[in-house]
C-alpha cells in the first residue's frame, strides 16, 4: 500500500531520490496520480512553506525541498496531463534583455515551485519580443520580469507594450522586480505588481491569481 | 600611528584562499561575453572555448599580471579618506520617512551637500535620477559631477556608449588627451556578474577606460551562499578570482590603468535569501578581502559602513560604526560614508551627515597620538606641580583646539537634552537644510566646458529620442 506519510515527509526531508522511490510504487501499485499530489505531494511542501515561514527552514532548505517536489512530480506528470490536472497557477519569469543576472529570479522560481505553482523559466536576456512568443506559447497567468541593471528597466515598460500590442496584455498579470525597481516605476509602465523580495513576489502572484 | 594591526586571517589562510582563487580561474574558468576580450585573452595564452566564450587561464599568467599591473596608489590623505556616498535607486525624505525615485534635483542637492562634508572625501551623486530617460541617466549624472562637484568623485557608467559620453566630457574637463591620462578624473567599477560572468558591458567599458589609463576597481560582487558558497572562505576565493580575472584582462590588454581589488561582497540572509548590508559575516569577508589585496600589493576597494537597518537607531549606528571601525583597523582604503539605510534601499540625506560626523571621529582617531617633547609636556607637569589645575596654563590654550568637537552628536547634560529634545535625524536635518538654503552649487570648470558638456548630453538626448 502507497506510503503517503513518508512520500510527503521524503518532500520535508529535503530527499529527491526517496520522493521519487516513493512515487514509483506508489504509481506501480496503481495509485491515482492526482491522489499522490492532493495526499502527499502539496501537503509535504505546505508543510516546507509553513516552516519557511516559522523561520525554521532557511531558503536553501526550501530549495532542495522544492526539488523533492519536482523530482516526484516529473515522474507522475505525464499521467497528470492525461487526466487534466491544473496546476495552482501558471508563471513564465525571465530576466530581461541586456541583464544576465539571475539570482534573484531563480529564488523567485524556487519559492513558487514550493507553493505549488508551475513555473517557466525564461531565462536571462529575455528580449520583449521573446516574452510575448512565451506567452503565447505557454498561455501563463503571471509573467514576472526581473532586472538588476538600471538600463535594462526599460525593457519591462517595452514588453508590457508589446503585448498589449499582441493583444494579450488582458491575458496575463505582469509583475516586476529586482534591485533597480520600485513600485513607482511598476505603476508607472502599467506593471499589476511589484515583488520587493521573493517572498513578496509568491504573496503577490497569490493575490494577483486570487488564490 | 600604525595601522593595519587587525589581521583575520594568518599568511598561509590568505594563500591557501589566493591559491583556490587561482585554481577557480585555471581549472574551472570564466565566460567573456565580448568577442575582442576573447581574441586579446587567446593571444595571450589562455584556453579559450569560443562557441561557449569560456576562458581558462594559466596560473602563470595571472601571477605575471598581479606582478606586472599598476595598483592604485593609495589615497593621499590615508588614512584619512572616507568614500562616496551611496548611488541607488531611491530617495528617502525626511519629513514622510517614505522612498521615492531619485530625481535631478535630488543630485544636485547631494553633489551640494557633499561638497560641504568635511569628511568625505569623494563626491557622488547618492540617487538615480529617474525624471530623466533611465537609459542614459548616468550622463546626468556624470554632468552634474564634473561641473558641480569639488571633490573627486565616482559615479556609474552603464553602456560604452555613455563611457564615450564620460570620455568625452573628461577630455573636455581636462583639456586633452595627455592631460586624462594623468589626471585620472575617471573611475570604473568593475562589476562581472558572479558567478564568473564578464559580461560584455563591463568589458567594453573597462576596454575604453583602459585606454585612457583611467582607475580600474575590480569589484566583483559575489554574495554568500546565492552566487558564492555559503562558506566564508569559497566565497572570498571567489571574489578574488572574478577580480584577478579582470586584472588579467587588462594586463592582456597592456593596459597602465591602475587597479585596486575589492568589491561590495555581500551576505545572504538564509532565512530569506535577501541581500545583507552589515551581517558580521560581511565584516569577516571584507577584512580578509583587505587581507587578500594587501597580500598582493593592491588597494582593497570595499565597502562598510554599511546598515541594515531602516531607520537612523541604535542598530544603524551600531552597523555602520562596527563594520567601519573593523575595517578602517585593518587599513582598507575606503571607508564607506553612504548615507543608504535599509540595505540599500534607500539614501537619506540626514545620514549622510550623521556618518560625515562618524567620519570626523575616526579622522581625529587617525591622527593618533604624537609623541614629542611638547605633547609630553613634562615642563608643564612640573610647574603645575602636586594639586594644580591645568586650566591656568598657556600650554592648554594652545592645544584645546586639538580636540575634535561634534556638530550633530550631542554632549548635553542629560536635562539639558531632554529639555528640548530632538531626534538625531531632526538634529542632522537641521544641518541640511542649512547647506542647502545657504550653500549653491558653483560651476567648477569654465563656462565653455560647462557649455560642451551640456552639449555632450544634448546629444546623447537627442540620440535617444532618434533610436
Amino acid at each position: 500500500m502507497a506510503d503517503f506519510e513518508a512520500l510527503k515527509n521524503s518532500v520535508i526531508d529535503m530527499d529527491p531520490d526517496r520522493a521519487v522511490e516513493l512515487t514509483q510504487s506508489a504509481v506501480a501499485e496503481g495509485v491515482a496520480p492526482l491522489d499522490i499530489v492532493n495526499t502527499a505531494l502539496i501537503p509535504g511542501i505546505d508543510v516546507v512553506g509553513q516552516k519557511f515561514r516559522d523561520f525554521e527552514y532557511f531558503l536553501p532548505e526550501v530549495i532542495m525541498a522544492a526539488k523533492a517536489f519536482k523530482a516526484a512530480f516529473e515522474v507522475i506528470l505525464p499521467q497528470l496531463n492525461e487526466a487534466g490536472y491544473e496546476p495552482k497557477g501558471r508563471v513564465l519569469i525571465g530576466t530581461v534583455s541586456g541583464d544576465n543576472h539571475d539570482i534573484g529570479k531563480n529564488i523567485v522560481i524556487a519559492l513558487l515551485q514550493g507553493s505549488g505553482y508551475e513555473v517557466h523559466d525564461a531565462g536571462v536576456d529575455v528580449s520583449a519580443q521573446r516574452f510575448v512568443e512565451l506567452v503565447r506559447d505557454i498561455k501563463p497567468h503571471v509573467v514576472g520580469m526581473s532586472a538588476l541593471l538600471t538600463t535594462t528597466m526599460a525593457v519591462m515598460r517595452d514588453t508590457i507594450a508589446e503585448l498589449s500590442g499582441a493583444g494579450l496584455r488582458d491575458s496575463v498579470k505582469v509583475i516586476v522586480g529586482g534591485s533597480c525597481v520600485n513600485p513607482e516605476f511598476a505603476q508607472k509602465i502599467g506593471a499589476d505588481g511589484y515583488g520587493e523580495d521573493a517572498s513578496e513576489a509568491v504573496k503577490l502572484v497569490d493575490r494577483l491569481l486570487a488564490v | 600611528m600604525i595601522f593595519n594591526q587587525l589581521d583575520i586571517l594568518s599568511e598561509n589562510e590568505i594563500e591557501r584562499i589566493l591559491d583556490t582563487s587561482y585554481r577557480i580561474l585555471e581549472e574551472v574558468g570564466l565566460r567573456f561575453e565580448w568577442a575582442p576580450a576573447l581574441d586579446t585573452l587567446e593571444a595571450r595564452g589562455c584556453m579559450v572555448d569560443r562557441q561557449a566564450m569560456h576562458v581558462r587561464m594559466p596560473r602563470k599568467l595571472v601571477e605575471e599580471a598581479v606582478a606586472g599591473m599598476t595598483p592604485l596608489a593609495r589615497p593621499q590623505d590615508y588614512p584619512k579618506i572616507f568614500w562616496a556616498p551611496w548611488i541607488g535607486m531611491n530617495l528617502i525624505e525626511f519629513e514622510t520617512k517614505t522612498r521615492r525615485p531619485g530625481r535631478l534635483d535630488d543630485c544636485r542637492n547631494i553633489v551640494n551637500l557633499v561638497n560641504n562634508l568635511e569628511n568625505i572625501s569623494v563626491s557622488s551623486t547618492g540617487v538615480v535620477p529617474q525624471d530623466v530617460p533611465i537609459e542614459i541617466a548616468d550622463v546626468f549624472m556624470a554632468e552634474l559631477l564634473f561641473k558641480y562637484s569639488e571633490k573627486i568623485f565616482t559615479t556609474w557608467t552603464y553602456t560604452i556608449e555613455t563611457g564615450r559620453d564620460l570620455v568625452e566630457m573628461a577630455l573636455a574637463v581636462t583639456g586633452g588627451e595627455e592631460e586624462f591620462r594623468n589626471s585620472k578624473v575617471l573611475n570604473y567599477l568593475a562589476e562581472p556578474v558572479t558567478p564568473l560572468k564578464m559580461p560584455r558591458h563591463m568589458l567594453e567599458i573597462m576596454t575604453l577606460y583602459a585606454q585612457y589609463d583611467q582607475p580600474i576597481n575590480m569589484g566583483s560582487m559575489v554574495q554568500v551562499g546565492t552566487t558564492g558558497p555559503a562558506t566564508l572562505a569559497g566565497s572570498v576565493a571567489l571574489q578574488m578570482a572574478e577580480n584577478m580575472a579582470g586584472l588579467a584582462y587588462l594586463y592582456c590588454l597592456g593596459s597602465k590603468s591602475p587597479v585596486a581589488l575589492g568589491g561590495p561582497m555581500q551576505t545572504s540572509d538564509m532565512r530569506t535569501g535577501r541581500c545583507l548590508y552589515a551581517a558580521p559575516e560581511l565584516s569577516l569577508i571584507h577584512l580578509a578581502l583587505v587581507a587578500c589585496a594587501h597580500h598582493l600589493g593592491y588597494m582593497s576597494g570595499c565597502t562598510s559602513g554599511l546598515c541594515d537597518a531602516n531607520t537612523m537607531d541604535f542598530q544603524c549606528g551600531w552597523e555602520r560604526g562596527l563594520s567601519g571601525v573593523l575595517l578602517w583597523a585593518a587599513g582598507s582604503e575606503s571607508i564607506g560614508m553612504r548615507g543608504e539605510i535599509g540595505g540599500g534601499e534607500g539614501f537619506s540625506m540626514e545620514s549622510l551627515v550623521v556618518e560625515n560626523e562618524m567620519g570626523g571621529m575616526l579622522r581625529r582617531i587617525s591622527e593618533g597620538i604624537i609623541v614629542n617633547d611638547e605633547t609630553l609636556a613634562l615642563d608643564i607637569i612640573e610647574k603645575v606641580g602636586i594639586g594644580g589645575n591645568y586650566l591656568y596654563e598657556t600650554h592648554s590654550a594652545q592645544h584645546a583646539h586639538d580636540f575634535w568637537q561634534p556638530e550633530v552628536f550631542s554632549r548635553k547634560q542629560y536635562a539639558q537634552f531632554w529639555e528640548n529634545y530632538r531626534h538625531i535625524e531632526e538634529r542632522a536635518h537641521e544641518k541640511v537644510a542649512r547647506i542647502l538654503d545657504t550653500s549653491e552649487l558653483s560651476l567648477q570648470v569654465d563656462e565653455d566646458v560647462a557649455r560642451e558638456i551640456d552639449r555632450i548630453v544634448k546629444a546623447r538626448v537627442d540620440k535617444l529620442k532618434s533610436a
